[in-house]
């Protein structure tokens, strides 16, 4: 970009003329809800410091982990790359409306029971991402498998165990 | 990270090219943000207003049109990887924004952003040059239409001009083909060790396109490797097609340091790709 920004203006953030706000409103977990944020922030950031959903990791800020994917429109998307303006209008789903505690999805049931979770720091991201898959492809291979999450790095547990898990909870699903 | 002060969303054309003109250069065009927002993070972009062109319902049209397909400039890759009119009438698109990124990547990232954003080893325009697909483009002066290889000018820098933005990439139904698309270079992050060759051809009809990314200062064709792979359609004229891209790419780049690991692949890529591509002809389709 050419410098073009005025001379008279005090590049420090005190001399800076403020930020025009931005109201976006949204469905965030099957709920309505309302944010006014500065035009830099992203997703990610609305969700963990406007509606403190911190199921959504930020690893690496650059979309090359996969630890902040969350669904927009039903679709997998890093939440660090999606500025805040783009939601206003649409349909966010965080790990914390896949299922909670008392009612655990069961791709959340699976991962549990085959080991899938080590630290847990990418497995929110994971389940995001398995779960798009599983809208689009009930009955995905392997290899299938390995593509949709090819964007969500684990370091502890080798994604054997992720496969087998995101494989059980189709079966599960299919009533297989 | 930069702080952009405003956020503008025009739903038209018309509207974003008339904000851009009267924002001046400060103002940024944004599509699925997958470049620019990490170009923010990283202080290597500092605009003042960013103009979300995600809105404007004709950019992301996608449609037969002339013996052409237009695909809108905000269409994601995802998008082309499944549409059923590309994956039959340009197969080759198809492929190359199959394997841009990730999932997440692909839900987000354009075909657009992409072009525009203008990284040697990007993986569509390989493909668009390869089908010798055309930009439009829109701007306060009216629509233009360009051959890619004048929109795409060297690395990271395209002939827009102030308030212009790209619309559409229309790319010339070439008839029926076998299309493939290979490349190296498993992180996007090491961009170094990235390389990526197109392939369309029809042995029937006796053509062949073929075209590399992550070697030249933008996309382009290898009309010697074309012609080569043209005489046979076989092994050896794969071979012989093989050579005729390491000698192209010798001659504009041979120097760096990095080409000397290149240069073998290029051509065992290219070779093997160019089979591929004539075997789903033959296959009929890809
Ligand atoms: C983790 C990661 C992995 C990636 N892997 C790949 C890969 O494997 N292959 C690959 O090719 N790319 C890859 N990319 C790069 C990127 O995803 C693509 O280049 C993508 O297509 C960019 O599109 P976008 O809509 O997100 O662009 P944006 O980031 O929105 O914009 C990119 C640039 O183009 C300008 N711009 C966008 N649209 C227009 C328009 N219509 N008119 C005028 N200007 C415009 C913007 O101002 C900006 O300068 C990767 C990126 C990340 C973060
Ligand atoms: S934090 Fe978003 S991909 Fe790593
Ligand atoms: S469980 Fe630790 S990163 Fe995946």
């Amino acid at each position: 970009m050419p410098s073009s920004v005025p001379a008279s203006r005090d590049p420090g953030p005190s001399g800076e003329p403020p930020a025009e706000g931005l109201t976006i409103r949204f469905v965030l977990n099957g709920r309505t809800v309302e944010a006014r944020v500065e035009p830099h922030r992203t997703l990610l950031w609305v969700l963990r410091e406007v509606f403190d959903l911190v199921g959504a990791k930020e690893g690496c800020g650059v979309g090359e982990c996969g630890a902040c994917t969350v669904l927009l429109d039903g679709e997998a998307v890093n939440a660090c790359l999606v500025l805040a303006g783009k939601v206003d209008g649409r349909e966010v789903t965080t790990v914390e409306g896949l299922g909670g505690p008392e009612a655990l999805h069961p791709l959340q049931q699976w991962f549990i029971r085959k080991h899938a979770v080590q630290c847990g720091y990418c497995t929110p991201g994971m389940l995001l991402s398995a779960a798009a898959l599983l809208r689009r492809n009930p009955d995905p291979t392997r290899e299938e498998i390995r593509e949709a999450l090819a964007g969500n790095l684990c370091r502890c547990t080798g994604y054997v165990q992720i496969v087998e898990a995101v494989r059980a909870a189709a079966r599960e699903m299919a009533g297989r | 990270m930069t702080r952009p002060r405003r956020y503008l969303r025009p739903t038209s054309v018309a509207e974003a090219v008339g904000l851009l003109a009267d924002l001046g250069p400060a103002a940024r065009p944004v599509a699925g943000g997958t470049d620019l927002v990490v170009a923010l993070r990283r202080g290597e972009a500092a605009p003042e207003a960013l103009v979300d062109l995600t809105g404007i319902p004709e950019l992301r049209a996608l449609a037969e049109e002339g013996g052409a397909v237009r695909v809108g400039a905000c269409v994601t890759h995802a998008r082309l990887a499944a549409d059923p009119l590309v994956g039959s009438r340009v197969p080759l698109l198809a492929l190359a924004a199959r394997v841009v990124g990730s999932a997440q990547i692909r839900n987000l990232g354009t075909l657009g952003g992409n072009v525009v954003n203008a990284s040697v080893a990007a993986d569509t325009p390989p493909a668009l040059a390869a089908l010798g697909a055309a930009a439009e483009i829109a701007g306060p002066g009216g629509v233009r239409r360009v051959p890619l290889g004048d929109l795409v000018t060297g690395p990271g820098r395209t002939a827009l001009g102030h308030a212009e933005i790209l619309t559409a990439l229309i790319v010339p139904l070439p008839g029926p083909h076998g299309a493939a698309f290979e490349k190296v270079g498993r992180r996007w992050a090491v961009s170094i060790a990235r390389l990526s060759v197109a392939v369309a051809a029809d042995p029937a009809r006796g053509w062949a396109r073929i075209s590399l990314g992550g070697v030249f200062p933008s996309p382009r064709r290898i009309p010697g490797a074309e012609t080569a792979l043209a005489r046979g359609f076989d092994p050896a004229s794969a071979e012989e097609a093989g050579r005729a891209a390491e000698e192209a790419v010798r001659a504009v780049s041979g120097g760096r340091p990095s080409m000397a690991y290149k240069l073998p692949v290029v051509r065992g890529l290219v070779a093997r790709t160019a089979l591929e591509a004539a075997a789903r002809a033959r296959g009929g389709g890809s």
